[in-house]
C-alpha cells in the first residue's frame, strides 16, 4: 500500500518507520513537513494510505484528509493526535481512524484495518466482514447483537447474496430440530422482527428486505468482503484464510467451496 | 479574590488541554530519542521529569515562587519542544534571577508563544526570554517573532485568553503587578509582565516545604 506520512515534528519518521517495520503492506512513498507538499505530490502520485498529524504547521489534518480525498477517492487515512480531545471526539462520530502518541505496531495495525473499513471500495457505511467470524459493522465499529438467533439469521441472508430466502427455508436452517410448526413460525416471525429493530437502532434497517414473510438482504446496501472476492477483488481473496462465517455449521459448504475457488484462481 | 480562587486559577492553566497534549507529545518526542540518539533521550527524560515535578509540587501551594525555580521548568518544557520541532528555538538574557512571581506565569505564554506564534509558520522562529530591573519594577520580556495574532482574537481564542487572562489576575492578586501585550500579525508577540520591585522582594511562605 503506497504510503504517505505528514508531519511537521522531526522524528516522526523515523517513529513511523520503526513501528511500520514488520507491517509489509505499508510501503512508504513519501514524507511531508506540510500539507501543500503533500497535497502536491498526491496531485502527480497514487497513493493509497495516508498517515496525517492532526495539525501540521497552519493546516488542520483533517482538512488535509478531506482535500486528499478529493483528489484519491479510495485512500485510507489515519490521523496522528497526542490525546483525543473535543475536536477528536467530534469526528469519532463521524468515524475517523486515528492513533494516538506514542503509538505501538498495534495500534498502527489496528488504525490501518479501521481506515481500510471507513474507506471501502464503494464506500458505504455498512460492512459485512464473513471471513473468519461474522459481524455486521456501521461507520466502522460492529454492532453487538442482542439476540444472537437474529445475528444468525442475518448472517443467513448475507450468505444467500440477496436471494429471497422464505420462512421454512430459515427454519430449517437456524432451528433444525425443531418441527415447522406453527410455534416455531411464530418463533420465527419473532427474531425476523427482532433484527429489524436491532438494525433499526443502528440506522442500518435498510440492508433487510421483508415481503409477505419472505426475506432477503439488498446487496446495494452494503459492502461486503464475500462478494468483493467473488467480484475477483484481489484484496478481498488475499484476507480470505479459508474461513468463512466460523460460528455457523451452516457455513461450512460454502466454505469448502470458497477454498476450491481461491485454490484455482 | 481569596485564596481558594486564586488556587482554582492557577489549577485551571495546569488542567488545560494544552498540559494534556504536551505530555503525550514528550513521551513520544522521548520515543524517538530513544531510537535515535540515546543521550538526548536521556536528557529530555531528566527534562520531562522536571517538568512534571514541578506540576506535580505547585498542586500543593499557594502564593508565590522563585523566577529561578519557574525558569527551571520553562527550560525544561523549551528543551523537549525544541527536539520535537527544529524549526522552534527558545533564546533566553536573564539579568535578574533572585525575585518572586506567581507560579505558571512564564511557562504558559511561553507554550502559547511555540504553538500558537511559530509552530503554525512555516520557517518557524524564535522565542526570547528576558529578564531585567527597570524603573523600579522586575520585568519579563516573552517575544516571538513568529505569526502574530490580532488583539481582538484575545476575545475569541479560548485557549489563549485563558491563560493570558488566568495570569493577568494572578499577578495582580499576588503581586500587584501588570501584564502587557503587544501582537502584529505576521511580525510576532511580545509579552511583558511587570513586577514591582517590593513585592517581588517578598515571599510568601509556602505551606509545605518548598519548591
Amino acid at each position: 500500500m503506497k504510503t504517505i506520512l505528514v508531519d511537521d515534528e522531526v522524528h516522526a519518521l523515523e517513529i513511523f518507520k520503526y513501528e511500520a517495520e514488520n507491517i509489509c503492506e505499508i510501503e512508504i512513498i513519501g514524507t511531508f513537513c506540510s500539507g501543500r507538499e503533500a497535497l502536491e505530490f498526491a496531485e502527480h502520485n497514487e497513493v493509497e494510505l495516508a498517515v496525517l498529524d492532526i495539525q501540521i504547521g497552519d493546516m488542520d489534518g483533517i482538512a488535509l484528509g478531506n482535500r486528499l480525498k478529493k483528489i484519491h477517492p479510495n485512500i485510507m487515512v489515519i490521523y496522528i493526535t497526542a490525546h483525543e480531545d473535543y475536536a477528536m471526539e467530534a469526528h469519532k462520530l463521524h468515524a475517523a481512524a486515528y492513533l494516538t502518541k506514542p503509538y505501538s505496531e498495534g495500534d498502527l495495525r489496528y488504525a490501518v484495518e479501521s481506515a481500510r473499513l471507513l474507506s471501502k471500495r464503494r464506500r458505504k457505511r455498512i460492512f459485512a466482514r464473513t471471513f473468519g467470524h461474522f459481524d455486521l459493522f456501521v461507520d466502522g465499529r460492529p454492532i453487538m447483537f442482542k439476540s444472537s438467533k437474529a445475528k444468525e439469521l442475518l448472517a443467513l441472508l448475507i450468505d444467500r447474496r440477496g436471494g429471497t430466502v422464505t420462512s421454512e427455508q430459515i427454519i430449517s436452517v437456524l432451528w433444525e430440530e425443531r418441527p415447522n410448526d406453527e410455534a416455531t413460525q411464530s418463533l420465527c416471525s419473532k427474531i425476523g422482527k427482532t433484527l429489524q429493530n436491532e438494525l433499526k437502532a443502528h440506522q442500518a434497517e435498510q440492508i433487510l428486505v421483508t415481503n409477505r414473510g419472505i426475506r432477503r438482504v439488498d446487496t446495494e446496501q452494503f459492502d461486503c468482503d464475500l462478494y468483493d472476492l467473488l467480484d475477483g477483488d484481489r484484496k478481498a481473496s488475499e484476507q480470505f484464510i479459508g474461513e468463512y462465517m466460523l460460528e455457523y455449521s451452516w457455513a461450512e459448504g460454502r466454505m469448502a467451496l470458497l477454498d476450491k475457488y481461491i485454490g484455482l484462481s | 479574590m481569596d485564596e481558594r480562587e486564586l488556587n482554582n486559577l492557577k489549577e485551571r492553566l495546569m488542567n488545560n488541554q494544552l498540559n494534556q497534549h504536551f505530555i503525550f507529545n514528550a513521551l513520544n518526542t522521548i520515543k524517538c530519542a530513544v531510537i535515535t540518539d540515546q543521550r538526548q533521550a536521556c536528557s529530555l527524560v531528566d527534562d520531562f521529569a522536571k517538568y512534571l515535578r514541578y506540576n506535580l509540587n505547585i498542586k500543593e501551594q499557594s502564593g508565590v515562587v522563585s523566577f529561578r525555580r519557574e525558569m527551571e521548568q520553562v527550560r525544561a518544557y523549551a528543551n523537549i519542544e525544541m527536539a520535537r520541532f527544529s524549526k522552534v528555538n527558545v533564546e533566553y538574557d536573564l539579568r535578574e534571577e533572585d525575585f518572586y512571581l506567581p507560579p505558571m506565569s512564564i511557562q504558559p505564554l511561553v507554550e502559547n508563544a511555540v504553538i500558537y506564534g511559530i509552530c503554525s509558520s512555516r520557517e518557524g522562529g524564535t522565542v526570547s526570554i528576558r529578564s531585567y530591573l527597570k524603573e523600579g519594577y522586575y520585568q519579563i520580556e516573552i517575544a516571538d517573532n513568529g505569526c502574530g495574532f490580532v488583539p481582538e482574537q484575545i476575545q475569541s481564542q479560548k485557549t489563549k485568553t485563558g491563560s493570558i487572562e488566568n495570569i493577568r489576575i494572578r499577578l495582580e492578586e499576588l503581586t500587584q503587578g501588570r501584564l502587557l501585550v503587544k501582537s502584529h500579525r505576521r511580525e510576532g508577540t511580545r509579552i511583558l509582565l511587570q513586577i514591582p520591585e517590593e513585592s517581588a522582594r517578598k515571599l510568601h511562605i509556602p505551606k509545605e516545604g518548598q519548591i
